[in-house]
């Protein structure tokens, strides 16, 4: 099967998927979670293929979003709670719209798309580029971690979790050392960073094409950003009405660099 | 064949490319990047369309943002963040232009001169180069910084420290002052309404924006426009040289087009720089040859440039020493306004000679958001992280998530933020090479940024935690309620030192003129000719004033000019003439 199927299948866009292959060579383990031990996807085995199968039994979710757009979304609603359904799903909300009501998933997907263009985790069996990839590999951290699949309306597993469990997958996610060593380690290290860059962001109101804000994004309401401006009535004055500062007294100079025959 | 050929139209490219061309010699400037020549039009300054560092119009990337981003290996969680195109890194800069510590030169004597990284000093001396600062201070120009309330808040918590005001531009003890910043001061109206415009406002507009690139007043030409990004000084300047000085020559630029090889001619001690060939947008190769080539692509591309073309790297020191501020962010949650989000990038800052230095940032939400999520010491309250990095005195650390985020930025204009800049050592293993993982792009391998942050010095440590430290009293001092430290992963803003130049033959690529030592007429401009972080003030200044001496040793050596700096007056870049010119030809 091609990455492009694969790609596919785990965003939902094609039928139901049987058991996916990687690459012509690959074999399955039994699909027993419980079994996989985090070692063992470390280590190579192609535990990931797999798992994205075991996903696949649950319904489309209580939201109608795709599995990218839930794994952005869930990722959205850990680093800003806000009073949607992913929020509720983590037992931690708001009373405001959050990180999920900013659009945080539509920037995401388009960062990591065009950030990563190659696999994202070879060694976790993660051969996906972009979002795709990111996507997979937080699902399989959370089966690493949860091995049990916790259960609740969500097709990506991360989605089903609560807060605190969400912190853990991302801890992993955080400390583990052969993520920290692949061609793109940065990718896993900016995960929490970029989607809170997200949350803030404009990109949810934000229309590329025309370059026109439909709306004042919910990062500003959260921020009490007053947005952008051409300038603000913001001079003080300066420092003591020290307007400029003089050069270094010669002297002192010659004394304190020069030395003596010490010229290069 | 041309009389030069530069490489990169970033911070340094420009300044080499405008002085020659002040002189009247031919000069192609090659940039890989697009051109922002409407940025008024084109740059909406919001943080995601601006800032996203992989997708925002300021990222290292072609012009076409439909494409992906440039590749480039980055193992660990370090994160190289860069611009390209006309203007470089100097198009999200904040104009902060100190020179750097006196103890980082060759001849330095101060009772503190044991405290600095010895090793790899400046091959001059401080007063030997002086001259070339006043002259790009001059160009620019470099300004006292006025003050906003965000500042005035910092500058009193540094008083109530203690800690005295800096009397030069030179700090030669612990202290405090304003910035001298390459931003023009405001003027007219400026800061002092919400739409300032242009000729009735002039120089900074307190706009907050400085990160996303600066285009205001609104209706200023090019050349006037605030902030001194090389695309609003020396860019102009370079493509208008025949209009302000006699028997100039405008310099010729070209965008979007990758430099792929540079060539050279003889061998051994005759072997020198001839030509490049470059390919452009619609995939077409082209070769220049010239009598001197410039490199000024930035720390990466450079000695990835100079390692693609299979040029020699005797000692091994090539893409070596990599240093870059090590930097880290401690935030101040206050009771009242601070203006954080207004303002210049950053008016103020503390100076600590031999450690390096702390200045307050401006920052919009999206990019706080952004600094309190990035970090090495995990998730505050829920895990620790790799880094054992300590609080500094603060009252948290780490990646803030969930309701600690969003209760500490519910009012972005209620924060104060200081960036730590730490003087940190030249250590080899720290490095550009090429990456023999991901894939090639057109121009051949990536290269692959390696910074080992938890392999740093005893004494980069030991400097980066005393700043924090600092900056955590600076918070208390100034007010704060209660006290942020991130301690940041490598975050590169500030890249310097991969092709050092430096006193000794064994550990450096370039002699003291940034000259290569084995391939003659070849030059390097950008910062990856400084021999060491400069003791932790901010590299712009540093290297546009080594670029300038760089071209005045083009000039003498292969083109039988005399030195002029130190001896003329530098014409600044919103002299009327260039302005005229400017207007005139629509730049």
């Amino acid at each position: 099967m091609s990455l492009e199927r694969i790609y596919l299948n785990a965003r939902g866009a094609v039928g139901a998927p049987e058991v996916w292959r990687c690459g012509a060579t690959m074999t399955f383990p039994s699909p027993d979670p419980a079994g996989v031990r985090r070692r063992t996807v470390l280590l190579g085995a192609p535990a990931a293929a797999a798992l994205i199968a075991w996903s696949t039994p649950t319904a489309a979710g209580a939201a109608d979003d795709d599995y990218l757009a839930q794994a952005f979304k869930a990722l959205a609603a850990y680093v800003v709670p806000g009073s949607d359904e992913y929020s509720k799903q983590q037992r931690l909300t708001t009373q405001r719209p959050g990180g999920v009501a900013a659009g945080t998933d539509v920037m995401l997907e388009e960062t990591y798309d065009k950030a990563i263009a190659v696999g994202i985790a070879p060694l976790f069996e993660v051969n996906l580029p972009g979002a795709a990839g990111v996507a997979l590999l937080l699902d399989v951290f959370t089966r690493v971690r949860y091995p049990e699949q916790p259960s609740g309306p969500f097709q990506h597993p991360f989605a089903n979790l609560g807060h605190s469990q969400k912190a853990l997958v991302l801890a992993d996610l955080d400390t583990e050392q052969l993520l920290e060593d692949s061609p793109i380690g940065y990718a896993f290290g900016t995960i929490i960073t970029l989607t809170a860059f997200g949350c803030y962001g404009e990109r949810g109101v934000y229309n590329p094409q025309t370059r026109v804000l439909r709306g004042r994004p919910v990062g500003w309401d959260l921020a009490q950003y007053d947005g952008v401006s051409d300038g603000w009535p913001e001079l003080r004055g300066y420092w003591g009405g020290r307007t400029s500062v003089p050069d270094v007294p010669v002297l002192l100079d010659r004394a304190a660099t020069d030395g003596q025959g010490q010229h290069a | 064949m041309r009389d030069v050929i530069v490489v990169g139209c970033g911070g340094g490219g420009p300044v080499v490319a405008k002085e020659l061309a002040r002189w009247g010699l031919d000069v192609l400037v090659l940039e890989s990047g697009p051109r922002f020549l409407h940025p008024e039009k084109d740059w909406s300054r919001l943080e995601n369309d601006a800032n996203n560092p992989l997708t925002g119009y300021l990222r290292t990337g072609p012009g076409d943002r439909t494409k992906a981003a440039y590749t480039r290996e980055q193992p660990g969680d370090e994160f190289v963040w860069q611009v390209s195109g006309v203007g470089g890194t100097t198009l999200h800069y904040f104009g902060n232009c100190p020179r750097a510590s006196a103890g980082v030169f060759a001849g330095y004597l101060g009772s503190d001169a044991a405290n600095y990284d010895t090793t790899h000093r400046f091959p001059f001396t401080l007063n030997e180069f002086r001259p070339y600062y006043r002259w790009v201070e001059a160009t620019l120009p470099v300004q006292t910084a006025p003050l906003g309330t965000k500042e005035e808040r910092f500058l009193n918590g540094a008083a109530a420290m203690g800690l005295p005001l800096c009397e030069t531009k030179e700090p030669g003890e612990p202290s405090f002052r304003p910035q001298e910043n390459a931003i023009l001061q405001p003027g007219g109206t400026a800061g002092k309404v919400r739409n300032p415009r242009f000729p009735a406002a002039t120089g900074c507009t307190f706009c907050g924006h400085c990160y996303q690139g600066c285009v205001l007043p609104v209706g200023a030409p090019r050349n006037l426009r605030a902030k001194r990004s090389t695309d609003n000084s020396y860019v102009p300047m370079m493509l208008t040289a025949d209009a302000w000085a006699a028997g100039g020559r405008a310099a010729e630029l070209r965008t979007d087009v990758h430099v792929t090889r540079v060539h050279t001619t003889g061998w051994g001690d005759s072997l020198r720089a001839s030509g490049v060939t470059f390919r452009d947008s619609a995939g077409a190769t082209h070769r220049e040859d010239a009598k001197v080539v410039v490199l000024a692509a930035g720390v990466v591309e450079t000695p990835r440039l100079w390692l693609i073309s299979g040029l020699p790297n005797p000692n091994g020191w090539v893409g070596c020493g990599l240093t870059d501020h090590y930097p880290d962010l401690v935030t101040g949650v206050f009771d009242d306004y601070t203006g954080s989000s207004k303002g210049a990038g950053s008016n103020a800052r503390l100076d600590y000679p031999g450690r390096g230095g702390v200045e307050n940032i401006c920052l919009p939400p999206a990019l706080q958001a952004f600094a309190f999520t990035y970090s090495d010491s995990g998730t505050s309250g829920v895990y620790p992280g790799k880094s054992g990095a300590g609080s500094a005195g603060a009252d948290s650390i780490g990646r803030l998530v969930g309701p600690e985020l969003v209760d500490t930025l519910s009012d972005v204009d209620r924060l104060l933020t200081a960036l730590v800049i730490t003087d940190d050592d030249v250590q080899r293993s720290n490095r550009v090479e090429l990456s023999w993982v991901l894939p090639e792009d057109g121009a051949g391998r990536v290269p692959r940024v390696v910074m080992r942050h938890r392999e740093r010095s005893a004494r980069t440590i030991a400097n980066r935690e005393f700043l924090a430290a600092q900056a955590v009293t600076l918070m208390r001092r100034a007010g704060a309620r209660r006290v942020h430290r991130s301690d940041w992963p490598p975050l590169m803003l500030h890249m310097h030192s991969t092709m050092r130049m430096g006193t000794d033959a064994s550990t450096s690529v370039l002699d003291s003129w940034s000259e290569s030592r084995v391939v003659r007429r070849l030059f390097i401009a950008d910062n990856s000719a400084l021999p060491n972080s400069l003791g932790g003030p901010n590299p712009t200044l540093t290297t546009q004033a080594l670029a300038t001496r760089a071209a005045e040793r083009i000039l003498t050596r292969y083109f039988g000019g005399e030195p002029w700096v130190g001896q003329d007056t530098p014409v600044t870049s919103v002299d009327d003439r260039v302005t005229t010119a400017v207007v005139a030809r629509g730049l």
